[in-house]
């Protein structure tokens, strides 16, 4: 095969960090070629420099054999170089077929649009695709999965050779992954070229025929995915040996409840709440499992007063509570790490001192004057307790990876020492390595009596994390499973079907 | 990346508008000659931007909040309308100035605090609210301000329009000032060293106080050769350490720069978003009701137009002096850079006496080369890059994520 894109010494600094440093590996025509490693290794940025978004400082880039520079992210595009990135950058308002020509509509005379030939073309290119999209559906009706693939759509409607998708399953289901992936191996086999890039371990080994690890902006090695197994590529992307620390089964079944809610139903959520009841143990992890949409979220912001309750009641130590806003739920106690960090989690242009201290100003002031040494005490022990890696605490979150703005999220919740923990999606979206950190932070407030409500996606963390789960399903609770009883498939079973699997409790 | 040194921050603003303000002073004194450094140029220069760097501050502080109050330069002259019939003897019930300015104050905030409701809990737009204030508040000036009433010589507040600080006590006073820094700097070394935190050494810190010293009594000294500081000079001075204080070092600050960032992490980080909103448009009341005073003893009453376009010179000086228009960016200090900017360009197109229609093209432009040439250095656009490009034969630099500002 021959090679489509080469690499050679391709170096990028921000600043003081170096994000690239010499980087050189090829990638061959016809291939999936994932690039891996750690959020900071480097994959990010490498692939905006080969889509022309940010430009290199050094080396050289070959594509279809002859340098090229692109200065521009159109330069790349006419190359035949489409991305996909994480975050849709569609427009919400306008319709499919408008997305997918955006910047390129035909036109009529007089400079018309020709609704016509882009309602029918677009219908052409999704049917080519298999998709059931209609080219007149506005963007914002549909799923994140849905946009997702128009983006492919959008990508490759025009003469496109390699295709970039940067972390594409983020935001979407596992079923939806299916449908992407199927997509995906069905251009792959027509001969485009796929770039990429992902955490999750598992996509590669099911869609990806080499892969190339990054960590700190090195090139590690390029391995073929069929030689190689998880654990190597783990070690490679870590850079050492990572254990897969099996949790020590916990139950703790006798301490105090922490937090109960017995029979809350909220109304006036995005995904209406009946009916829920659950109880979660000083010192126990208690996960709220389920599909993305079943309402975990909801009942968790329910509980932090950012939605009132319509009906039931909100025990914390036993005590029944009225939380009306999230000062009242801090005040007991209770610490929420939402689920996305960049618009619920974070003020991104801040400093990570900033962020972390909002959350407990008062607390760090006397008459509504902020000790500033205190403030910047603060952020130093929280920063090195969560190993957050940045040049100072006065660096702008923004500029941090995803994994170390999670753990600033983190930061900013733990130091009020909350006796109740709600966790909302703690991992998504970072890398193995802070995971793993993230995992045995959860697992030690534990031990030290925090109750913990762990709400995730992935089954995996779940079934690693949790002393007892509780699924979700249309915004109601549909079955409880100790540890002991708990696999994926019982849990995806009271997920998707909202039954037991079997007789069972 | 730009590492701030011991929190005090020197961003490309700051240093750029200072490299604007000493460009504009040198070509005003070759223009104007001796008379520009004297002692009275600098005196009106300090007096003239007194009531709309008052709001400019006060605006600062709204547009970090992520809003914006057009109705200024109304609220300014309704306040000063209304102070100054309750002091007139002939058409008002002639009030001591002592009755009538906490009133009007009330008044100023009052207003600010209704606004302030209906963008907080009835979620109108902020720019929607106060450019209906913009006109309500003027209709109201004209009624109250119907016969233009007077303010009677002899009350304190008209001194407060004219009269200058005696010499001795301006010396005191930077003198007191000086000492206060100095408390401060030493009680946060302290507290930083007792946390193992690097902090300024001693002699950058008796160097610090030197420099504030020499300049603030160099200034004290040039304004004393004419009649000393105008007393509005100091009311100005007093609202922007308060207003800086308050930005930087309390937790109503703070969270009006988080709502600003990010309204939602906000309000899950415990902040109680809406009645912050309502706080810093009332206290922007407040703000226009001091500037109004103000405006008012140096005009000995009112007018109907008193304070027009005056909100729009607030903005301007927020801008140019770094405060983001999408919210969570901004200092009290770029803001009295940007008012000084504002004040230098007016005060030296009327020395050089510059047609009427052409200072306002000039006052234009500044205000768009300032702020443009600043984003444009930091955040080139594409066509930019592409001429860099061209001229130099070589890759350009990208803006690096890291030097956002």
């Amino acid at each position: 095969m021959a090679e489509i894109v080469q690499f050679d010494r391709v170096s990028k600094r921000f600043g003081g960090t170096i994000a690239l440093n010499g980087v050189s590996f090829s990638i061959r025509e016809g291939e999936v070629h994932a690039v891996i490693g750690e959020n900071g290794a480097g994959k990010s940025t490498l692939m905006k420099i080969l889509a022309g978004v940010l430009q290199k400082d050094s080396g050289k880039i070959f594509v279809g054999g002859s340098e090229t520079v692109f200065r521009l992210a159109g330069d790349a595009q006419r190359e035949g170089i489409s991305t996909v990135y994480q975050e849709p950058h569609l427009v919400p308002h306008m319709t499919v077929a408008e997305n997918v020509f955006l910047g390129r509509e035909p036109i009529k005379k007089l400079g018309w649009i020709d609704f016509n030939t882009l309602n029918a073309r677009t219908q052409e290119i999704l049917a080519q695709l298999e998709l059931a999209i209609s080219p007149t559906t506005t963007l914002a009706d549909l799923s994140s999965a849905d946009i997702q693939l128009v983006q492919i759509a959008r990508a490759i409607a025009f003469s496109t050779k390699i295709l970039i998708l940067d972390e594409p399953t983020a935001s979407i289901t596992g079923r939806e992954t299916e449908i992407l992936f199927s997509l995906l191996k069905k251009l792959n086999a027509k001969g485009l070229t796929i770039v990429y890039v992902s955490h999750r371990l598992k996509e590669i080994f099911e869609l990806c025929h080499r892969a190339t690890v990054l960590r700190d902006g090195k090139y590690v090695a390029t391995v073929d995915v069929e030689k190689t197994n998880e654990r190597e590529i783990i070690s490679m992307m870590v850079g050492r040996e990572v254990e897969e620390t099996l949790a020590v089964p916990n139950e703790k079944r006798n301490t105090a409840v922490s937090l109960e809610l017995r029979d809350i139903s909220v109304s006036e959520s995005a995904i209406p709440v009946r009916n829920v009841s659950l109880k979660v143990r000083k010192g126990e992890i208690v996960a709220l499992a389920g599909l993305v949409g079943s309402g975990r979220s909801d009942v968790a912001k329910a509980v932090f007063g950012l939605n009132r309750i319509s009906a039931g009641s909100i025990h914390v130590h036993g005590e029944r509570v009225n939380i009306k806003s999230p000062g009242d739920a801090i005040r007991r106690g209770i610490s929420f790490v939402p689920e996305d960090r960049k618009s619920e989690g974070l003020i991104p242009i801040q400093s990570i001192k900033h962020n972390i201290s909002l959350t407990g100003l008062k607390l760090l002031a006397r008459l509504g004057f902020i000790n500033g040494s205190s403030e910047t005490n603060l952020a130093r022990t929280s920063s090195a307790q969560l190993s957050i890696k940045s040049s100072s605490e006065e660096a702008e979150v923004s500029t941090l990876s995803g994994g170390n703005q999670q753990k600033v999220v983190l930061a900013k919740w733990l130091w009020l020492k909350p006796t109740i923990l709600i966790l909302d999606e703690p991992t998504r979206g970072i890398d193995v390595g802070a995971k793993s950190e993230i995992h045995s932070l959860i697992t030690n407030l534990a031990k030290n009596d925090v109750a913990v409500l762990l709400i995730s996606s992935e089954l995996p963390e779940v079934l690693r994390l949790a002393d007892r789960i509780y699924v979700m399903r249309d915004g109601t609770i549909t079955g409880e499973l100790q540890r002991s009883e708990a696999s994926q498939e019982s849990i995806m079973h009271l997920a998707a079907l909202g039954k037991q699997e079997t007789g069972g409790i | 990346m730009k590492e701030p040194r011991f929190g005090i921050r020197v961003n490309f603003r700051v240093m750029s508008m200072i490299l604007i303000l000493a460009v504009m002073w040198i070509f005003f004194r070759l223009q104007v000659g001796d008379f520009y450094f004297s002692g009275e140029s600098i005196a009106k220069l300090s007096r003239d931007m007194v009531s709309w760097t008052i709001l400019a501050a006060g605006m600062t502080l709204v547009i970090i909040s992520g809003n914006i109050d057009l109705s200024v330069g109304s609220l300014l002259s309704v306040v000063a309308a209304s102070a100054a019939l309750m002091m007139n003897p002939e058409y008002g019930p002639g009030w001591s100035a002592n009755v009538a300015v906490p009133i009007a104050l009330s008044i100023g905030t009052a207003l600010g605090l209704l606004q302030g409701t209906l963008v907080a809990y009835f979620r109108i737009p902020s720019f929607i609210v106060t450019l209906g204030g913009l006109f309500i508040f003027r209709g109201i000036t004209q009624k109250i301000s119907e016969f233009d009433p007077r303010v009677p010589a002899g009350n304190w507040v008209v001194s407060l329009g004219f009269d200058y600080v005696p010499h001795e006590t301006a010396y005191l006073v930077i003198a007191a000032f000086v000492l206060l820094l100095a408390v401060v700097l030493i009680i946060s070394r302290r507290n930083r060293l007792q946390m193992n935190l690097p902090s300024w050494n001693i002699p950058a810190l008796t160097g610090i106080l030197f420099v504030a010293a020499a300049v603030l009594a160099l200034l004290v000294m040039k304004m004393n050769e004419y009649k000393g500081i105008p007393n509005q000079t100091v009311v100005m001075v007093i609202v922007l350490i308060v207003l800086h204080v308050i930005s930087k070092q309390t937790t109503f600050g703070r969270h009006l720069y988080a709502i600003g960032g990010n309204t939602e992490a906000a309000r899950i980080s415990g902040i109680k978003v809406e009645r912050k909103v309502v706080a810093v448009f009332a206290l922007m009341g407040f703000l226009a009701g001091v500037a109004g005073i103000v405006w008012m003893a140096q005009n000995q009453g009112s007018t109907k137009n008193g304070g027009q376009y005056y909100e729009l010179y607030a903005i301007a000086a927020a801008i140019i002096g770094g405060t983001s228009l999408m919210g969570g960016r901004g200092t009290i200090f770029g803001t009295f850079l940007g008012g000084l900017v504002m004040a230098t360009v007016i005060q030296g197109m009327d020395y050089t006496n510059l047609e009427n229609w052409l200072q306002l093209v000039v006052r234009g432009s500044v205000l768009v080369l300032a702020v443009g040439l600043d984003i444009m250095a930091k955040n080139p656009p594409l066509w930019a890059r592409r001429l860099q490009h061209k001229v130099w034969k070589q890759s350009p630099p990208t803006p690096s994520t890291a030097e956002k500002h």
